[in-house]
């Protein structure tokens, strides 16, 4: 083995010719020897590749159960993602998480976000833990009580600025600033904020601001920038409603809307298309409508086949993807429906006992470091 | 009264299984070591280097190469003689075995030759590019010195990647 020209081999060439294979062929090849696992996960060679290789996944986020941890105690260690690209299921191991039952819910740029119990704490605290699966790192925020891990929604933007919503407050949570605690906003939105998404360091999200019998869906912003309101004393977020009198009605056609990142400065609206205003008519298909936040237009990105909608009909359904995918689950479909770059098709062989709706998140497996 | 001939200087170069080279000064200039030490010993030129790194096989093939691009560099850039080029990359690497490339690589990085280095080093990727973990290992000469245990945790801990590959046959 001394013999080896191997180890005579610079390392710098070893890292570059690894550094031109996938993301995939480099994690195996830790496997070949000791050596190279050292020279794999040296620290200049995890840097020379945390910019180039990385695969978009879409990773699933199992059904949400506080009371009976053990029911899914099956799929708590790993984290089940979809490879569109090889139409394959993976299991990411989550074994190095020294935490029960970690239950994932957002991603951003290779780091998994997910709730757990509390370490030295009782069950009514809560933590959400920053981990990337392939470096096997994690690190924990501060602790928050349990309500927050029901009842918020965790957003992450490019900066890794975390942030919790609820209906009447916010929490913000950022690894460069002094403080490394949460910090708490209240919120001026007019309702419960739904499916709440990051774009280009804004947060969107729907509103009903309706009556109880009808729904009347709004578009609201806010800079994540504005949430760190600079008069300490008025910590407002400051949402606006985002509105164009060319859009006409366009929130009212769809039945139960939600928001997803599209590509680049892009959003997706998702729903049903209604078929006349009247109530509880069933709809004619699910819309995926585009807004361009920069000209502030909407365009219609494509509607879901007749022969897979049937499958939705009438029945609560859950979406998540981003860019140019769209993932959708139903109750007892056992398929996921995916909109894959301009192609309708089905996703099989989804984990679980096939009856359980599955919401997800984009997650693009690359191997960066812990902020 | 004759006119003295223009000459080329002359470089001289030894190797490891003592085989003297004679190489044009341009052509040994590619090689930065070389390029280095006449920088920093300009008297020196006179005078025969030693590669005790390097093979006569390896570096006859690397002069070779080294005579090719500097032609290649003398024309015109254009379209055709990228494809040129190319080509000339393509066969160079493509008779050789996966041990005489691992040599070529030594003794291109021994005598810091990027433009070589950076093209035998895509190669070697190519090469192993999808290929088994066994393959890889055979590919280096390498022996795999984990345990059953630390190999198991290992493909345990990254068990996505390993998933759905099948190992090669040959």
């Amino acid at each position: 083995m001394e013999d080896s020209p191997i180890n005579r081999l610079a390392e710098d060439s070893l890292h570059q010719i690894f550094s031109s294979l996938s993301l995939r062929q480099i994690m195996t090849c830790r496997s070949v020897c000791k050596l190279f696992n050292q020279i794999l996960t040296s620290p200049s060679f995890m840097h020379l590749i945390s910019t180039r290789s990385h695969l978009n996944l879409l990773a699933l986020r199992p059904p949400h159960h506080h009371h009976n941890h053990s029911r899914y105690e099956p799929l708590s260690t790993s984290l089940h993602v979809y490879d569109p690209d090889q139409n394959k299921w993976l299991r990411v191991n989550l074994d190095f998480l020294p935490f029960r039952s970690p239950h994932p819910v957002a991603s951003s740029l290779g780091l998994v976000y997910l709730w757990a119990d509390s370490p030295d704490s009782s069950d009514s605290n809560k933590s959400l833990i920053v981990c990337n699966p392939l470096t096997r790192q994690y690190r924990v925020l501060p602790q928050l009580g349990s309500a927050w891990s029901r009842h918020g929604s965790v957003l992450v933007d490019s900066r890794n600025r975390v942030m919790v919503l609820t209906e009447l407050a916010a929490l913000y949570f950022s690894f460069s600033q002094k403080t490394q605690q949460w910090l708490k906003f209240s919120s001026n939105l007019p309702s419960k904020p739904r499916s709440p998404i990051v774009v280009s360091n804004s947060v969107y999200a729907l509103c009903d601001v309706g009556s109880p019998w009808r729904s009347k869906w709004k578009l609201f912003s806010c800079a994540v920038n504005n949430m760190l309101n600079l008069n300490l004393n008025v910590m407002n977020n400051n949402w606006e409603c985002l509105e164009r009198h060319e859009w006409g009605d366009i929130f009212d056609i769809m039945k139960r809307p939600r928001l997803i990142c599209g590509n680049g400065n892009k959003i997706l609206m998702i729903g049903g298309l209604k078929s006349s205003y009247s109530l509880n008519q069933s709809c004619l298909t699910i819309l995926i409508l585009r807004l361009d936040l920069e000209t502030m237009e909407w365009e219609e990105a494509t509607r879901m086949p007749e022969d897979m909608h049937q499958w939705f009909q009438d029945s609560k359904f859950k979406v998540f993807g981003g860019g140019d995918r769209v993932c959708f689950s139903g109750k007892k479909v056992r398929r996921l429906a995916l909109w894959d770059c301009c192609e309708w098709r089905w996703i099989d062989w989804v984990p679980g006992n096939g009856d359980e709706l599955f919401r997800g998140f984009m997650f693009e497996a690359r191997l960066t470091l812990l902020p | 009264m004759s006119m003295a001939a223009v000459e080329t200087k002359k470089i001289t170069l030894r190797t490891a299984d003592n085989h003297e080279f004679e190489v044009e000064e341009a052509i040994a200039m590619e090689f930065s070591t070389i390029k280095t030490f006449f920088d920093e010993n300009p008297d020196a030129s006179e005078d025969t280097i030693p590669l005790p790194n390097v093979t006569s096989k390896c570096l006859s093939a690397i002069i070779e190469y080294c005579k090719s691009h500097l032609a290649f560099r003398a024309r015109e850039t254009s379209s055709s003689i990228d494809e040129q080029v190319r080509t000339y990359d393509e066969e160079f690497v493509k008779a050789r075995d996966n041990e005489s490339l691992k040599e070529l690589i030594l003794a291109a990085n021994y005598l810091n030759i990027k433009a070589l280095l950076d093209m035998l080093n895509q190669a070697v990727a190519d090469r192993i590019k999808n290929k088994s973990v066994e393959y890889v290992r055979r590919f280096f000469g390498l022996e795999n010195d984990y345990t059953p245990e630390e190999e198991a945790a290992i493909r345990a801990e990254n068990e996505w990647a390993f998933e759905g590959v099948d190992p090669d046959d040959d």
